[in-house]
């Protein structure tokens, strides 16, 4: 070999020893030619520019590289700001492995702190109230056939605390562009807990929440069943109506406020359907109820401070237990709240009451009984029942009392006590009066009632506490009798003390408007209460009608002849015919005969009976024989 | 200055001059001995400034004269020595878009690499319609050189065209630019 074939080959062998640099990737060296051969040189200068090249082309690609992962960063950074600004969870759905990737927050507001990040899709369903997971799934298999343009489905998801958060999910799916199969779905899931759960002015919790709650605690069989004390605030309608609408905002978080302070980690406090604050605690056992109760009528012994004034407010509490209602579900437990609220409003309970099955069986009729009532109304099924007022002295039958009565074409008569209390409690007392009324003034006129009984007979017709309170009454009475052509001493308005006492002055302007009419007023259920005998001089009275309690054994207990002698006497003083009431037996006829009673009625004579049976039965005198044989 | 412009210079010498041009050329430029250039290397700006004039001194040439005999050698050398880069373009417009990178290749064997940047920095060339834009920025101001250079390779491409001079250092422009209108 020649010496320049030697050289050129050892110049060849020294670039290429030197090119072997690159085998791990450094590129980071220059190749040395040290040759005078043009062609070496040449080699070596195109060598170093391909290192060059690939030196630049790393470094351009390093440079690309770092710039993309800048603004992926930032991208990143920037999504973490709106998905945190949004409170929001991320979630990623592979639809082949039906695995769930999520992220850090999802699993916060999940209640799955201890998830991994990736777990079965399944598990979000079971996590799902059951009642939402079939529309979840539509919703899923509408978005990914094609038919919804994005996914979006709202859910209640268990807390992990026995609690629900609403969620809304909302995402797209993926589809492989070759098959079009739905491959992969994201998007995020919102917290809606708030606006759906939460009412905005108090911050408690809706009614739908705690129904919800309360089924999801119910739900396990043979579990502790939760129990619902409900916290009513009797002036607070009265409260509210005199505070701006700003300071109605600071009492119902005020409210809130304090009953926060009475609860414990398990308890749930939450607005009844009519705003009603109800707490839901785990206790069951009665002694442990009242105890809680107790601390939360001790939350309200202080005022309520708003920011102008302070309120007082007056709390009772009401408890219903599981067992004691008419099945083990939600509903129940809350129409058991309802129906204990309304025994509260109606009687005077005490500070803490037990709500009891029989509350529930007496809802059910008073239910029962509004809608016959109103059934009857419509239908016509009001009767008056006449029951005669007899004169002790002449035997004679001077009036009668008229008693309302429904006849049910099925099921026969039904007991005032049934309807007349609903009637009340609803209001349809005044139609119920009034279809009585306009059936009684025929009676007046009646030529059978007239042949049998005279023309001077007047019927005494009950007017109940409520009606004395309405203004109007009285007007329509007095239109009705007006039309008629009925004479007004024929008509006798009888009303109860308790009537007269609950509003004294509405009731007294109105018994004086019927006095100047011209009607005759008794007091009805004398000496059944506290009796006032002061009362008794302040109004336009005729009448007072003496009550069955004083009467019954008159004969036989000194105490109650003692009080009737009073009685009597006072009327006798007053110039009031005193009526006594409830007379059963011969001898008691026969003891108020000797006390100087003038007027008796009561079941010895006859039982309130249909004007048909009455004329058929009672006759106009003879009475007092009568009753004796 | 890369070897590669002073060693076509030397041949051209040589040619025009024989070994007596070239030995007094050489010391008329203040060369201290005959170089061998390396198209490898970079060799000092001012000493092949210096060779220029006195090459055209001695053979009492002008300067676009000499450019043009230099662009000549230059055209044909470079064909010879890297034929693979007139091959690849198949047009003049090819070439000198490319001319820019090609330039740099012969820099990528600069071991420093600020000389290496010097040298790759050099030209800029880019399109505006149908011109092609060249931007020359060298402190040695040789844009006749290019100019020269321009006209003898459309000729080795037998295409026709004209320079334009757009900006030009020798009248305080901070860089040559030169607008390439070529009719092919």
């Amino acid at each position: 070999m020649a010496d320049s074939e030697k050289a050129l080959r050892a110049s060849i062998n020294r670039i290429a020893d030197q090119l072997c640099q690159a085998v791990d990737g450094n590129y980071d060296f220059h190749v040395n030619a040290s040759s005078d051969d043009l062609d070496i040189q040449k080699l070596s200068v195109l060598s170093n520019f391909v290192l060059e090249s690939v030196r630049r082309n790393l470094t351009e690609l390093e440079g690309v590289r770092h710039d993309l992962q800048q603004r992926v960063e930032d991208r990143t950074r920037q999504l973490d700001r709106i998905i945190k600004g949004a409170n929001d969870g991320v979630w990623e759905w592979d639809l082949a492995s039906n695995e769930l990737t999520v992220s850090e927050r999802w699993r916060t507001m999940s209640g799955c702190e201890h998830w991994p990040g990736t777990f079965d899709a399944d598990a979000w369903l079971a996590r799902m109230h059951p009642e939402d997971r079939g529309p979840f799934r539509t919703a899923v298999l509408q978005h990914t056939s094609g038919v919804s343009e994005r996914f979006s489905a709202q859910y209640r998801l268990e807390n992990g605390r026995g609690g629900f958060r609403w969620m809304v999910a909302r995402g797209i799916c993926d589809h492989d562009p070759a098959s079009g199969e739905p491959r992969l779905m994201a998007g995020t899931q919102s917290d809606i807990t708030e606006q759906k759960f939460v009412h905005s002015a108090s911050g408690l919790a809706n009614k739908d929440y705690l129904r919800l709650v309360l089924q999801h605690r119910l739900a396990p069989p043979d579990g502790p069943a939760p129990s619902l004390i409900v916290i009513r605030l009797s002036n607070l309608p009265l409260v509210r109506e005199n505070l701006r609408s700003q300071e109605e905002g600071e009492l119902g978080a005020a409210i809130r406020r304090r009953l926060e302070t009475c609860m414990v980690p398990s308890d749930l406090v939450a607005r009844l359907v009519d705003g009603t604050p109800a707490m839901l605690v785990h206790q069951t056992d009665a002694q442990e109820l009242e105890q809680r109760a107790c601390t939360v009528l001790q939350a309200f012994d202080e005022p309520v401070t708003l920011s102008r004034r302070s309120v007082w407010l007056t709390a009772s509490i009401g408890i219903v237990q599981s067992h004691e209602t008419v099945g083990r579900d939600a509903d129940a437990m809350l129409q058991g709240a309802h129906t204990l609220l309304r025994h509260m409003r109606q009687r005077a309970t005490g500070h803490i009451t037990f709500f009891q099955r029989s509350m529930h069986n007496e809802h059910a009729r008073r239910l029962e009984s509004e809608q016959l009532l109103r059934d009857a109304l419509a239908q016509l099924w009001v009767e008056p029942f006449l029951q005669p007022l007899v004169d002790t002295v002449r035997g004679t039958i001077t009036g009668f009392e008229a008693l309302c009565r429904i006849r049910h074409p099925e099921t026969g008569l039904v007991s005032p006590g049934e309807f007349i209390p609903v009637a009340e409690e609803t209001g349809l007392i005044h139609p119920l009066s009034l279809q009585l009324l306009d059936q009684i003034l025929p009676l007046l006129s009646d030529s059978r009632m007239t042949e049998r009984y005279g023309n001077a007979f007047y019927i005494s017709f009950n007017l109940s506490p409520v009606q004395l309170q309405d203004p109007h009454m009285g007007e329509e009475i007095l239109e009705r009798l007006r039309h008629s052509g009925v004479s007004p001493e024929r008509l006798n308005i009888e009303l109860t003390e308790t009537a007269v006492m609950g509003d004294a002055n509405t009731a007294i302007e109105i018994m004086e408007r019927f006095a100047t009419a011209g009607f005759a007023i008794s007091l009805d259920d004398f000496g059944a209460g506290y009796s006032s005998l002061g009362l008794i001089r302040s109004l336009p009275l005729q009448q007072v009608k003496i009550d069955r309690s004083l009467v019954s054994s008159v004969d036989t207990d000194d105490e109650k002849r003692a009080i009737l002698n009073m009685i009597l006497s006072l009327c006798e003083q007053l110039d009031l015919t005193a009526v006594v009431e409830g007379v059963e037996t011969e001898t008691e006829l026969a003891c108020l005969a000797g006390m100087g009673a003038q007027l008796v009625q009561g079941f010895l004579f006859s039982r309130p009976l249909p004007p048909e049976t009455l004329l058929d039965q009672v006759p106009p005198r003879g009475l007092l024989s009568a009753a004796g044989s | 200055m890369i070897g590669l412009i002073q060693r076509v210079l030397v041949q051209v010498i040589e040619d025009q001059g024989g070994e007596a041009a070239l030995d007094a050329i050489c010391e008329q430029a203040g060369l201290r001995e005959r170089p061998d250039f390396r198209i490898d290397q970079d060799y000092d700006d001012n000493e092949c400034l210096a060779l220029i004039q006195a090459t055209a001194d001695h053979f009492q040439l002008s300067e676009d004269d000499l450019f043009r005999l230099y662009a000549d050698y230059f055209i044909r050398i470079s064909r010879q020595q890297f034929p693979m880069f007139y091959e690849m373009s198949g047009s003049a417009r090819e070439f000198l878009e490319r001319q820019p990178r090609i330039h740099s290749t012969l820099a990528a064997s600069l071991r420093d690499e600020s000389s290496r940047a010097r040298v790759r920095d050099k030209f800029d060339a880019w399109h505006d319609g149908d011109f092609i834009h060249v931007l020359y920025r060298s402190p040695n101001r040789l844009c006749g050189l290019y100019e020269a250079l321009f006209y003898r390779l459309l000729d080795e491409f037998g295409e026709r065209g004209h320079l334009s001079v757009k900006a030009c250092q020798k009248r305080g422009d901070e860089a040559c630019e030169f607008c390439l209108d070529l009719e092919s």
